[in-house]
């Protein structure tokens, strides 16, 4: 199965016909936005965007691929960390918080209210200075023998649209507007935590004290300023002045319970002969695949929502946002059998590892599953939504050892894959601007000539690029082979006409003998 | 040409039939397109007799085998007085082609250069092939033609690689020609070149540079004038640069 025009532009408009009128109206009471939020029930909703991330993650999943107990650690590690930091953010004597999701282990975090309050930008600061003590105090204690961890953090506030995609079990929430995207993108260099402007003019000036402007803008050209280091009796303090009941001691007790509750000897990480379902994987069950991370951005649409001001016109937005979101996983899912891992707002994360261990043929599966997102962005979605036609698609792909599972208990959890190639590919993707497919060299080099010969290398960022590739040009390079000789068939119907190498059917024409004067 | 009255413009001259209503033409014209028509439905027959041009015009969608996707190309076949011996010119109206890049084998006002006019499968001069503009089918074959033309074009545009066979540009595609039909190496070849001049220039007495030993007349003389005659005057500078490329 491949990418096909006739089958995306129908399922896109199939999409659309049974989508029906999408609401978008404020928060106006406080309520579990997992039910309350569908594919066409949208909310507008004031609040303090979080991204906590543990960057080191990664780089362990490469150390340890080579033995059984550093990955058993590995994982007990990740899912003991994501427990315990879930716990933080939503328990109501916590943080009161909403748990996005985790993106591999960095977690997108939201504090909010269907009201004003001012407590809201100190949580957003506070809690990143609690994940800061939680981890140096409690979580590297614990495992001494992963190398310590460290915390990164980003904050911003103000409005977002709230909405939900995907199938039954699938539905993931998703937050699009600037607060979400710009506080992952202010997040910094290894062990700094950052607010931008709009979350530091409104802080309390308890936490307005530890606060240094950094040199530093953030995505809209404002300041963005760094949470310096607190004691721990002032970090108590401030816990205390927001009624916030977290402390070492209890934290300390959580993890301890977790990690008895799953001890090393019940944890499995092994490799994935066939094709993984990431929905059965859990804190027991683990995979370590070689595997081809992509990620496909929509480039320029936080640009294009906030862009939207009447009700009709983000009305519109999400149509295409919708349009958009669920044409990208069925073109990695069905198209070309690839995983569709989650959406980070309007970010796709694939994952492509079979067949088994064969490296060129796991990536070139994922570039033609590139391939195929380009087509649909430029060939099909804008037949049905015109508003696609302004924007594009930046997508990255690295590969390597990746390890995979799916955390949480009950209720919400997060499907996650970690290693350095999912970082890789990140970063790809978010070098690059719409339209283009940017390919690690890891990557490159285990391509076939067929495809290699698309990609020139840029050498600004070390990535192989290829700008606006669709499936047609792919075919058509491949296609070059078959005017070595002898006759091609011409068919021709209503619905245009194509060349085949075999005759059969069509009408028997020797290629001529081209000129020119 | 009539002469024009003292007092008269061209507007006011009697009108005169355009060519294509001659008797036998049209019908001709209507019977061709309209099996052109039924294969390529975007294509049309216009006929404007007070410009006297008659094309078939419109856009023909290429898709792809396996992808399906559509790419809509801009046509015009133009006939052309003296049709259908005289053969069809085909255009690309849009740009979607790079017009004026010759790699692209497209001419700067959209001219898809099919083949060499001595290489015409609309004229049967092309022995690999076997149909004519007499075959009946043969405005849909042309089309046809165009169809395949456009698609390498088309990979063209993706590899810089012309797909399949082509000649040389320009003069030295004739030359190119020359020496198959000639079928002799090199040196010989560039001793027929003063052949090709305004007039044969090689003496018909002497001995025929083939190395037969026979003396010219009796041996390449009428092959070498029905060349000239297909190719036209070629100089012997193009003769001499196909000749420094073709040596080893």
């Amino acid at each position: 199965m491949s990418w096909n025009y006739d089958r995306s532009s129908e399922r896109i408009r199939d999409h659309l016909d049974n989508m029906g009128a999408i609401e978008v109206a404020p928060l106006s009471r406080d309520a579990n936005l997992e039910t309350l939020l569908t594919e066409t029930r949208c909310r507008e909703i004031r609040g303090a965007h979080v991204y906590v991330d543990v960057p080191n993650f990664s780089a362990l999943v490469t150390g340890a691929a080579g033995g059984e107990m550093p990955l058993k650690r590995l994982a007990q590690a990740v899912h003991v960390y994501q427990r315990e930091v879930a716990r933080i953010v939503e328990r109501v004597e916590l943080f009161d918080g909403y748990h996005v999701h985790f993106q591999g282990t960095r977690l997108h975090a939201l504090f909010f209210r269907p009201y004003e309050d001012e407590e809201l930008p100190a949580k957003a600061a506070l809690f990143q200075l609690v994940l800061r003590q939680f981890v140096r105090d409690v979580f590297n204690p614990v495992f001494p023998k992963v190398a310590d961890f460290v915390v990164t953090g980003g904050a911003a506030l103000g409005d977002v649209i709230g909405t939900k995609n995907g199938m039954r079990a699938e539905r993931e929430l998703l937050f699009i507007g600037r607060p979400a995207n710009y506080a992952a993108k202010v997040l910094g260099s290894r062990g700094t935590l950052t607010i931008t402007a709009s979350v530091h003019e409104v802080l309390p000036n308890s936490l307005k004290r530890g606060c240094t402007e950094t040199n530093r803008k953030g995505p809209d050209g404002g300041s963005v300023y760094e949470l310096t280091t607190v004691t721990g009796e002032e970090l108590d303090d401030l816990c205390d002045e927001f009624d916030i009941d977290w402390d070492v001691e209890s934290s300390a007790e959580r993890v301890e319970e977790d990690i008895d509750a799953t001890p090393l000897s019940d944890i499995v990480v092994e490799d994935a002969l066939v094709k993984m379902d990431l929905d059965t994987l859990s804190i027991r069950k683990n995979k370590l695949v070689t595997a081809a991370s992509l990620f496909a951005d929509v480039d320029g649409f936080t640009r294009y929502i906030d862009s939207a001001e009447s009700d009709n016109e983000k009305e519109e937005a999400l149509r295409v946002f919708h349009a958009i979101r669920r044409e990208m996983s069925r073109v990695v899912r069905l198209d070309y059998d690839g995983l569709h891992v989650q959406f980070q707002g309007d970010r796709l994360q694939g994952l492509f590892h079979m067949p088994a261990d064969e490296l060129g043929a796991i990536v070139t599966r994922s570039v033609e599953a590139a391939v195929g997102l380009q087509s649909s962005m430029l060939k099909t979605l804008p037949l049905h939504v015109p508003a696609a036609a302004k924007l594009g698609l930046a997508i990255g792909i690295d590969v390597g050892d990746t390890f995979a599972s799916k955390l949480g208990t009950r209720g919400q959890r997060d499907r996650i894959c970690i290693g350095e190639p999912v970082d890789g590919a990140a970063a790809a993707q978010e070098r690059q601007e719409g339209g283009i497919i940017a390919l690690t060299a890891a990557a490159y080099a285990v391509l076939p000539e067929a495809l290699q010969q698309h990609f020139t290398k840029d050498e600004t960022t070390g990535d192989w690029i290829a700008k606006d590739l669709t499936a047609e040009k792919l075919e058509r390079a491949a296609k070059a082979a078959s005017y070595g000789g002898g006759a091609m068939g011409v068919h021709s119907s209503a619905a245009g006409a194509f060349v085949t190498r075999i005759v059969g059917g069509g009408r028997a024409t020797n290629p001529a003998r081209s000129f020119a004067f | 040409m009539p002469r024009i009255p003292r007092g008269r413009s061209h507007s006011s001259l009697p009108h005169r039939s355009p060519w294509f209503t001659r008797p036998g033409i049209r019908e001709r014209i209507e019977r061709d397109a309209e099996i052109v028509v039924s294969a390529y439905s975007g294509l049309a027959l216009r006929l404007d007799e007070k410009a006297g041009t008659a094309c078939l015009e419109g856009t023909l969608v290429h898709r792809e085998a396996e992808s399906a996707i559509p790419t809509p190309i801009a046509l015009r076949i133009v006939l052309r007085d003296g049709y259908p011996r005289k053969e069809p010119l085909a255009y690309e109206t849009a740009e979607l082609f790079e017009h004026g890049n010759l790699d692209g084998h497209v001419l700067r006002e959209g001219r898809l250069c099919l083949w060499l006019p001595t290489r015409s499968q609309w004229r049967g001069r092309d022995p690999e092939h076997s149909w004519s503009w007499q075959d009946r089918d043969a405005l849909l074959r042309f089309v046809d033609q165009v169809l395949v033309f456009a698609e390498r074009h088309l990979i063209w545009q993706v590899t810089r690689v012309w797909p399949g066979g082509e000649s040389a540009h320009g003069s030295e595609g004739y030359i190119e020609y020359v020496h198959e039909i000639l079928s002799c190496p090199v040196e010989q070849l560039l001793e027929f070149a003063v052949a090709f001049g305004e007039s044969d220039g090689i003496d018909p007495y002497t001995t025929c540079p083939c190395g037969s030993g026979k003396k010219y007349r009796f041996c390449h003389r009428e092959q070498v004038r029905a060349l000239r005659r297909e190719c036209g005057c070629i100089g012997p500078a193009a003769f001499e640069a196909y000749g420094s490329r073709a040596s080893p």
